[in-house]
């Protein structure tokens, strides 16, 4: 039989198929003919199945239905512990070689520790005989094997729910069958507990888990010493850290290393979709928590926990405050005499209820924050310590670049570069190394989650200074603020000054205040993360993010970030806001005076082929009042008719520069009226809709023989008084 | 032809086997039947000491001049719970009978294929012929059947061998469960392969024959 096998060196593949719905159950391996006959087995003869992920499981051969080869079906209900899972619905292909055929004893005596099956119901106390009678019928006449978990088909009924082999006379190593002859007894020690936990190393996250490791260690190694101390033990953290600093690992590291049952439980599953179904199932949760806590140290974690008990008496209304009064009753219930360790999980902290952050709920709060360069480096060992890197590779460099990178992203990182030294050698797969340079490819790919969603890092196309026309004395104020502290900081730090944290950028609209800040990052090549205010005030998020209530703003400017703001309503600001320490530096960008006009329409015509008789200069004295956004309107306006109406190649002369001179003033007139209160206005009678807030107080003929209007604004307003004007003038 | 007589041997027990099989179904319909009467009746009690858990004896005028008839109709009403559940208690055992008939048939056309297995190779265990389906066919189905009863069992068993109790110890406590008994007996029934055994028996028809 053996020889047979063996004739195939690589063995033939099979496919593996999902299992037919009517084996379910039934232990068997569908094979065709022709791997019968290489097996040399017939039919109901116990197989080993190597599987491939490690485990193994053992199944009686019977033949496909239609007698097709090359294809195997396994019902992995005798397997070793986890591969079923690995199994379920999985699809692949499986060597004949994996497949061996296994003498099959019977059975004298049988060793089993069952695992019970969670009681829906009240928790009725199982006699030891209603188990031993389940195991039976479970166990008759199927081959088993040491080791292997014995899964009962989860729609049948009866107490237990998988039975582990401990033990057997004689010894099933391979496989043994249960006849009604074969004795069973029960195990009282789970096989479990005697295995050795494989450590899963936790990069970078050793003080955290220190806490935590205390918290659970203390309860469940000195229960004694501390009750005589006369001690309640705190039974319950809340970690709370950005998303995917490892908060979820953490725990189950050190459930694992502790060896407490490990209940993980993320909160948004518990959700139910009638009214009280949620409670139900929490209510259930926290009791099969009692249940394995009365067998030994448990833990249950719950995941996401902000889900479950957000803030009471926000819009969601009364569901959601009961869900919460049920988590907050079953955490006082628990610690009358709570053997159980209620661990939760949030990035949000500041969402939760406040009561359940009171000691005897989460005595604890466990911050895991960012990282530092420390920690990202202890994380990239980690991490690529089973990953064939190359010597020129620098950890320490690649943790310096990867500021504001969580364990997520750095597992990304490491994934990503992996898979481009994948891609790029082709040629040697077998032995690829990971390069220095694969990871600077991933870098670029890997963005650090902090900056996906609603908070976009910008890809800012660079913006040099000289891009931007005029201004000159607010671009030095910028610099001086902002660049000068993050080029020199050793300098400030010589001179004694804290650098500025923040800045507000205010004038009137289109005068390139958003162009500024880019030209700032991009001579100081910062990240750029623009926040439109719009994005934020959103119906649907609620009360609780004002975002840039004053508190995160104080966070944010903990942390080396600097704010740069921009509006142009800064007298809508609260005035908290501006004080120094949060907004410190204020910079008003004015309209551009002509000088900065004729700088703007150098830069906006710098692509545009222009004639000769275009004077800029001219263009740039009549364009007063016009901000940098419509001086580019209405280059814009100009160069739309002559596509229109001419060929390639054509320049633009003079006149198409006063039609849409005309027209753009039309627009720039609306957007001015924003930001005054009274003015004069000349301009042609075409734009004579005038928005709400205004009405027409007076009209006059002009130098220009145009009409010139006064307006005024319904409500007062104190912007743009300080602009001189030849055409507009405010009152 | 003594190539053939191992295949033989196989095909001699799976022939006894089925008839047994046949007959152990027909008692096993027969009792299940037997079972839906005396669920309905069991079903019809808990009724009616729901009602009399209902009526405040002691403010209807009529009844105060009967003593304790509160607690002598509710023993009068448990008695003849209990003799229901024995009823059924018996038939519950006939079904337990037919499981291990039917297993213990099936169990020896195993060992008998067992025996001739290496003999009668894979290649004639696989092939089926005019009149009969082939050996594997037969001997999964056989182990089908088994099953089905092996899982039916249980069932009926985990479900009204403890209601027994139950009724008994806490006082008939879930009168509304007991109520909706004959209506979970159906659900069943609906659940189980009712026809795995009847087609099977069809399918072998003319191997019996032969």
């Amino acid at each position: 039989m053996a020889g047979d096998s063996g004739l195939f060196s690589e063995g033939p593949l099979l496919q593996l198929l999902p299992l037919d719905s009517r084996d379910r159950g039934t232990q068997r391996c569908r094979l065709g003919p022709a791997a019968f006959r290489a097996l040399g087995a017939h039919l109901g003869s116990a197989l080993k199945i190597s599987l491939p992920d490690g485990g193994s499981c053992l199944c009686t051969a019977w033949p496909r239905r239609d007698g097709a080869d090359g294809f195997v079906q396994l019902d992995p209900q005798c397997a070793s512990p986890g591969a079923a899972v690995g199994l379920a619905g999985s699809r692949g292909t499986l060597s004949l070689n994996c497949l061996s055929l296994v003498p099959c004893s019977p059975l004298r005596r049988l060793t089993v520790w069952p695992v019970l099956r969670e009681r829906v119901g009240a928790p009725a106390i199982l006699g030891p005989d209603a188990v031993l009678e389940a195991a039976q019928e479970l166990l008759r006449n199927r081959p088993v094997s040491l080791g292997h978990v014995v899964a009962a088909p989860p729609g049948a009924p009866g107490p237990v729910a998988a039975l582990h082999i401990v033990s057997g006379t004689p010894s099933p190593d391979s496989a043994g069958l249960v006849t009604p002859h074969t004795r069973i007894v029960l195990s009282g020690t789970s096989p479990l507990e005697a295995e050795p936990r494989p450590e899963v190393p936790l990069g970078g996250l050793s003080e955290a888990a220190d806490s935590l490791r205390e918290l659970l260690y203390l309860p469940l190694r000195y229960p004694c010493a501390l009750a005589a101390l006369g001690l309640a033990v705190p039974r319950g953290v809340l970690l709370a850290g950005p998303p995917g600093v490892g908060k979820t690992q953490l725990v189950r590291a050190v459930a694992r290393e502790v060896g407490a049952e490990l209940l993980a439980v993320s909160a948004p599953a518990l959700q139910g979709s009638r009214p009280g179904e949620t409670e139900e199932n929490v209510r259930r949760v926290f009791q099969r928590a009692q249940e394995l806590a009365s067998r030994g140290p448990s833990l249950l974690f719950l995941d996401e926990v902000d889900a479950l008990c957000p803030r009471r008496g926000g819009p969601h209304g009364a569901p959601e405050s009961r869900v919460v009064a049920q988590v907050l009753t079953l955490l006082d219930g628990i610690s009358g005499d709570r053997e159980v360790v209620v661990v939760g999980a949030t990035n949000r902290p500041d969402a939760l209820d406040p009561a359940l952050r009171r000691p005897g709920r989460f005595d604890r709060e466990v911050v895991i924050g960012t990282p530092t360069l420390k920690q990202r480096k202890s994380i990239l060992q980690v991490l690529t310590s089973k990953m064939p890197l190359s010597s020129r590779v620098d950890l320490g460099l690649l943790a310096e670049m990867t500021v504001g990178y969580v364990g997520a992203d750095l597992t990304a990182l490491c994934r990503e570069a992996a898979l481009h030294a994948m891609l790029c050698s082709d040629k040697n797969q077998n032995n690829s190394m990971i390069d220095e340079t694969d990871f600077l490819e991933a870098f670029k790919k890997i963005q650090p989650s902090s900056f996906r969603s609603v908070i976009g890092l910008m890809d800012i196309k660079p913006v040099g200074w000289d891009q931007i026309g005029g201004l000159d004395d607010v671009k030095l104020k910028l610099k001086q603020s902002v660049e000068w502290p993050l080029k020199f900081p050793r300098e400030f730090v010589r001179m004694g000054l804290t650098q500025p944290k923040g800045v507000l950028l205010y004038g009137p609209p289109g005068c390139a205040k958003t162009t500024l800040v880019r030209a700032l990052a991009t001579s100081c090549h910062c990240s750029f993360v623009s926040v439109s205010g719009a994005d934020l005030f959103s119906p649907f998020v609620g009360d609780s993010e004002k975002v840039l209530s004053q508190e995160e703003f104080q966070e944010v400017f903990n942390q080396n970030v600097m704010i740069i703001a921009a509006t142009n309503r800064p007298e809508m600001l609260d005035d908290a806001l501006l004080r120094p320490g949060r907004l410190d530096k204020i910079i008003y960008v004015p309209l551009p005076d002509q000088k900065g006009r004729l700088s703007v329409l150098e830069v906006c015509t710098k692509n545009m082929p222009v004639e000769p008789d275009v004077s800029l200069e001219n263009l740039a004295a009549e364009t007063c009042f016009f901000s940098g956004a419509d001086l580019r309107n209405l280059c814009k306006e100009t160069v739309g008719p002559i596509n229109l109406g001419g060929g390639c190649g054509q320049e633009v002369s003079a006149s198409p520069f006063i039609v849409g001179f005309q027209k753009s003033r039309a627009w720039f007139w609306a957007s001015h009226f924003y930001t005054a209160d009274l003015c004069f206005v000349s301009l042609g009678p075409q734009a004579l809709c005038l928005p709400t807030p205004w009405s027409l107080k007076a009209s006059s003929g002009s130098p220009h023989s145009q009409e010139v209007l006064m307006v005024q604004r319904s409500s007062p307003y104190e912007d743009v008084k300080s602009c001189e004007g030849c055409n507009f003038h405010i009152a | 032809m003594t190539q053939d007589r191992p295949l033989l041997a196989v095909q001699e027990a799976l022939r006894k086997c089925f008839p047994v099989v046949e007959e152990q179904q027909g008692l096993w319909r027969s009792t299940l039947n037997d079972c839906l009467p005396l669920l309905a009746s069991l079903s019809n009690l808990a009724e009616q000491l729901q009602a009399a858990q209902n009526v405040r004896f002691e403010e209807v005028p009529a009844l105060r001049a009967f003593p304790d008839l509160e607690e002598r109709l509710r023993r009068k009403q448990l008695a003849a719970g209990d003799t229901v559940l024995d009823k059924l208690a018996e038939r519950l055992a006939t079904l337990l009978q037919v499981r291990d008939t039917v297993s213990s048939h099936v169990e020896q056309v195993f060992r008998v294929h067992e025996q001739h297995a290496d003999v009668v190779g894979i290649d004639a265990a696989l092939k089926p012929s005019v009149v009969s389906p082939s050996l594997a066919d037969m001997l999964e189905w056989l182990q089908d059947i088994e099953r089905h009863y092996r899982n039916s069992y249980p069932l009926h068993d985990g479900r009204y061998l403890k209601r027994k109790y139950l009724l008994s110890s806490i006082q008939w406590g879930d009168l509304a469960n007991i109520q909706a008994l004959p209506k979970a007996w159906e659900q069943i029934s609906e659940d189980e392969h009712q026809d795995l055994v009847q087609d099977t028996l069809l399918n072998v028809s003319f191997f019996l024959e032969e």
